[in-house]
């Protein structure tokens, strides 16, 4: 009993930094545990389905197997991330982890105890480890503010943690404000997308989507040579991301206005209204160096949003390195014995 | 696809669960503009309970839905893990088909059926307030400030009207775990004269599949025959998973009972009611102090995850008394709990305020269908759902309201039960409710609803060919075994002999043969008549059926003629009810409160005598004529 619940660490959060983290330490032969406030949101691509893979080298991404996951290439360090099937298949990925649980429960409390720490979920559970590594993502104190209004939610109409950002704070931790904006999402009319630049995307991975027609990015051309981008959500979705960051930044201001325009025209369907997430971040004192090398606060140890992280790629490098800082972490402590 | 202008819908659906999903559907296949709302689109028809769908008295529901046009059936046999038929040593009214589906699977699938339907839009919000005005729904505002115009709206929000998660002595605002409730949607739904109450509901804990010993459990296969639930375009299950079966003992009951303190149930925490007829694993325990043992069905809940459903094992207590109530049991005994059971409690719908429309019997326009109306599952859901679907789409065309009878479908045996009764508990459909259940068969539906659906364009053409097909069918099996004659002799003898049958002196019907236990349609096709073997098998079950069932069957069809005068004499709606001299004042209240549409409806109500009806059809009469009279006097 007391040995399901105590591990050698626990990853808080299972997101892009959080599922690297767990992977990473669990693949050293240590038993970790992952918790997450729902299973049912795991690896979620939040935002953007674009990931730039750009001054990654070869080594690196052959060792995240990024190759192997439900993505699609559109140019060279351009990936596309099918939504649902990578959170399947990192959810399907995690749950077959030698050493590693995964396990849905809402981290609220953490205390240090005899050199290790005692996590304490809002249902009462507590879980035991030697070393602890935080990826709330955007989820710390986190608000979602839609044009004039704000409602809790470090999603839209997912439950933000509020309680474990006043137990960092109450152990001293600094936190500053962070915003993140996700954009529309919207269904493309036929008469849209022939007016568009088809870009194809290779899907080369996933179980299931082998055997789908393929896929394709629009390019719609504005004026002044700027251009929307619509990537689709995935292999089975009909959902576009209107994606903000491709080739020639486009001004906030041609942007929304250029998606109105397009929208009153009927060309495109919105199905989910774009969004700014207000979260907590920590302060940047607690990073060593100007690279997203985390340092090791005695065993406690943060990566990805909430270190600042704005990319799912810096996301998962941040996992990688938090996830080996545990492990040399939990080495050395296996030495002092 | 028309064009989305003005913010304007002709329907709007809240809630994207099993209810939500069919109305959508249903109001935009029936040609109108219809939107569904969902606080997170990357959830549309999650099932957030048991990994199955249909079994007793469900399965009747789910194919019933199918005969309509819905899509329940056809999404369903498109995520099967497993499937078969239950009760099949029982009669054909109470056998049922049961699922067990990929959750993953099943929500992707109906997502890219939402996605792809012609007329409808996804749209990601949560809905804030309704817009009402003169005692009709115009529209409603979302919690992230959009405005839209409505003609109708359905309501499907299921758990999420003020959800409060409970698991031992904690519990938090969810409507989900995780997700957020719907806090300002209740608050709109009282301002406007709804009266809302509140249910609980509550689900096992998930365990890891590679921490369970399943050596010690007895594998539940799936049939080797494996049917599917939709009758459109059967799909043929080649892979089934197993689920497996296993008790728990008296070691799980000492844990309990000396922990029973702890659970919410006990402790006050929760005081809403639960459903009775999946009761947690604690409330067992307490009800049943004899039993030793209970079964816990182990189900996995897809192709692609670890993650297995404790069927039986449903508790709400703290997460470390659930972790040891797993472990006591045998097989489980180093099972890793992945998600813990828990219980939710949410606003539901009082639901004597609606018709049998699902409209609500006071706001125009305003419908309300699934786990809101106080019912509880996924095919009570979808059959709710594709009703209110229906209707607000008529309601928008200015067409006939559309219901169905109690001698029609179960679905008319659900929403009349919802709407004549005072529920304690969420609403479960089960096979003894159905008073006509030798009628309203699983294996008959699609004769009995399919016009209804081709009526409303909710099945095609060519489906409904199908269905007239097979009702030609039927009758002309049946004309020839009414005609065709057995023959005493020698091999027809030792033919009856062989099964067990008394032989045979004259001639004889053959009608008469198959009515006998021992004689099955396909024997009386073998060995004498070769032409039974042309009509497809789906004819010869229902020949089968009927003929062997008759007498029963058509005493069920006596009852309903006489039941008929009853049922379709409508109340009328402006009829006051509290100075009826000669109705009691139980009765007088009752019929004030629920404001049946039909006498029959008010036959049911509980309260109401034979002896009130009686008075009450006399003072209808009266009504009526009084009524007709100051029309000609006014003419």
């Amino acid at each position: 009993m007391d040995e399901l619940n105590s591990a050698d660490a626990v990853v808080i959060g299972a997101g892009h930094s959080g599922c690297e983290a767990a992977k990473s330490i669990a693949c050293e032969g240590f038993r970790t545990l992952l918790l997450n406030i729902n299973l049912d949101a795991i690896a979620l691509v939040s935002g953007d389905p674009l990931m730039n893979i750009s001054g990654a080298d070869v080594g690196l991404i052959d060792r995240i197997g990024i190759m192997e996951r439900p993505v699609g290439m559109i140019e060279r360090n351009m990936l596309v991330i099918d939504k649902r099937e990578y959170f399947i298949y990192m959810k399907e990925c995690m749950e077959n982890i030698e050493h590693l649980q995964v396990k849905q429960a809402e981290a609220t409390r953490i205390i240090e105890q005899n050199g290790g720490f005692v996590i304490r979920s809002r249902l009462g559970d507590e879980y035991r480890a030697k070393a602890v590594v935080i990826c709330a993502g955007t989820f710390l104190k986190a608000r979602c503010v839609y044009d004039g209004h704000k409602t809790p939610g470090g999603r839209h109409g997912e439950i933000a943690s509020d309680d474990l950002c006043k137990n960092l704070e109450e152990m001293g931790y600094e936190f500053t404000d962070s915003a993140v904006s996700s954009s529309h999402v919207v269904r493309i009319a036929r008469e849209l997308e022939e007016e568009c630049e088809r870009i194809e995307i290779k899907y080369y991975c996933s179980k299931t989507n082998s055997k789908t027609t393929p896929k394709y990015c629009y390019l719609y051309k504005l004026e002044d040579d700027h251009s929307l981008l619509f990537v689709p959500l995935g292999v089975r979705s009909f959902e576009y991301y209107v994606s903000k960051y491709y080739s020639k930044k486009v001004p906030m201001k041609v942007f929304n206005s250029s998606i109105k325009r397009l929208e009153d025209k009927f060309l495109v369907m919105p199905t989910r209204a774009p969004y700014k997430v207000k979260y907590r971040v920590l302060k940047s004192k607690y990073f060593i160096g100007s690279n997203r090398e985390l340092s090791v606060q005695g065993g406690m140890l943060f990566a990805g949003a909430m270190c600042g992280s704005t990319s799912i790629f810096q996301s998962i490098i941040d996992g990688i390195t938090a996830g080996r800082d545990a492990v040399s972490y939990l080495k050395s402590k296996v030495k002092q014995f | 696809m028309k064009k989305r202008d003005d913010n304007y819908f002709d329907v709007i659906v809240v809630g994207g669960g099993h209810a939500g999903c069919e109305a959508a559907l249903a109001s935009s296949r029936m040609e109108l503009k219809t939107m569904l709302l969902t606080i997170n689109i990357d959830k549309i028809a999650l099932m957030p309970c048991n990994p199955a769908v249909g079994g007793i008295g469900k399965s009747q529901l789910v194919r019933e839905v199918d005969a309509l046009g819905g899509e329940i059936a056809r999404n369903t046999d498109r995520a099967i893990i497993q499937i078969k038929v239950l009760n099949s040593s029982k009669g054909p009214a109470v056998q049922a088909l049961r699922a067990q589906t990929d959750k993953k699977l099943y929500e992707t699938s109906m997502k890219m059926v939402m996605e792809n339907q012609e007329n409808l839009y996804l749209f990601q919000g949560a809905a804030k307030e309704l817009i009402v005005c003169d005692g009709a729904v115009r529209g409603l505002l979302t919690c992230s400030g959009e405005q839209f115009c409505a003609g109708a709206i359905v309501l499907a929000t299921g758990t999420f009207m003020g959800g409060r998660i409970v698991i031992g002595d904690y519990e938090y605002k969810a409507g989900r775990v995780g997700e957020l409730p719907s806090e300002d949607l209740p608050r709109s739904l009282i301002k406007n004269g709804i009266m809302i109450s509140r249910f609980q509901s509550a689900t096992p804990p998930r365990v890891d599949r590679r921490t369970i010993d399943f050596k010690k459990m007895i594998p539940q296969p799936g049939d080797d025959f494996p049917l599917s639930f939709s009758v459109w375009d059967s799909r043929i299950v080649r892979k089934q998973l197993d689920c497996y079966l296993t008790h728990t003992n008296e070691i799980t009951h000492e844990i309990i009972l000396k922990n029973i303190h702890r659970s919410p149930i006990k402790s006050g925490s929760i005081q809403s009611h639960g459903p009775r007829f999946c009761p947690s694993i604690d409330r067992k325990v307490i009800n049943f102090p004899d039993k030793k043992n209970h079964p816990v069905f182990i189900e996995p809940e897809g192709w692609r995850t670890n993650e297995m459903y404790l069927q039986g094992l449903t508790t709400s207590m703290p997460v470390d008394i659930q972790q040891k109530i797993v472990n006591s049991t045998p097989g489980l005994e180093d099972a890793f709990i992945m998600r813990p059971g828990y219980a939710v409690e949410y606003f539901y719908v009082v639901p004597e305020q609606l018709k049998s429309t699902l409209e609500f019997k006071d706001i125009k326009g305003l419908f309300s269908a699934g786990q809101i109306n106080g019912t509880s599952g996924y095919e009570e859901a979808a059959a709710q759902g594709i009703i209110a679907g229906i209707n607000s789409a008529l309601y928008c065309i200015k067409e006939e309201p559309f219901s169905l009878k109690r001698s029609e479908a179960y679905i008319g045996v659900l929403i009349d039960d919802l709407i004549t009764k005072d529920p304690d508990e969420p609403y479960r459909m089960y096979t003894s409710r159905a008073e006509y259940r030798l009628i309203l068969r699983s294996d008959n539906a699609d004769m009995r609803l399919s016009e209804y659906g081709y009526k409303f364009k909710l099945i095609s053409k060519d489906q409904i060919e199908i269905v007239r097909k097979k009702k030609g069918e039927v009758k002309k099996l049946r004309e020839f075994l009414k005609s065709a004659r057995l023959h005493p002799g020698k091999e027809s003898n030792a033919v009856l002999e062989e099964v067990g049958c008394a032989p045979i002196t004259e001639t004889t019907p053959v009608i008469d043969m198959l009515k006998r236990p021992q004689i099955r349609l396909s024997m009386l096709e073998h060995n004498f008549f070769s032409k039974i073997g042309g009509y497809s098998s789906a004819s010869k079950e229902q020949v089968e059926i009927e003929i062997k069932y008759e007498g029963y069957i058509n005493r069920q069809h006596e009852e309903i003629r006489q039941r008929e005068r009853i049922e379709e004499k409508m109340i009328p709606a402006s009829m006051g009810f509290m100075d009826l001299v000669g109705l009691s004042l139980e009765c007088r209240q009752k019929l004030e409160r629920f404001r049946p549409e039909t006498i029959g409806q008010a036959s049911r109500i509980a309260g109401i005598s034979p002896a009130d009806i009686s008075i009450l059809s006399l003072y209808i009469n009266k009504y009526e004529s009084r009524r007709r009279g100051d029309q000609a006097a006014g003419q």
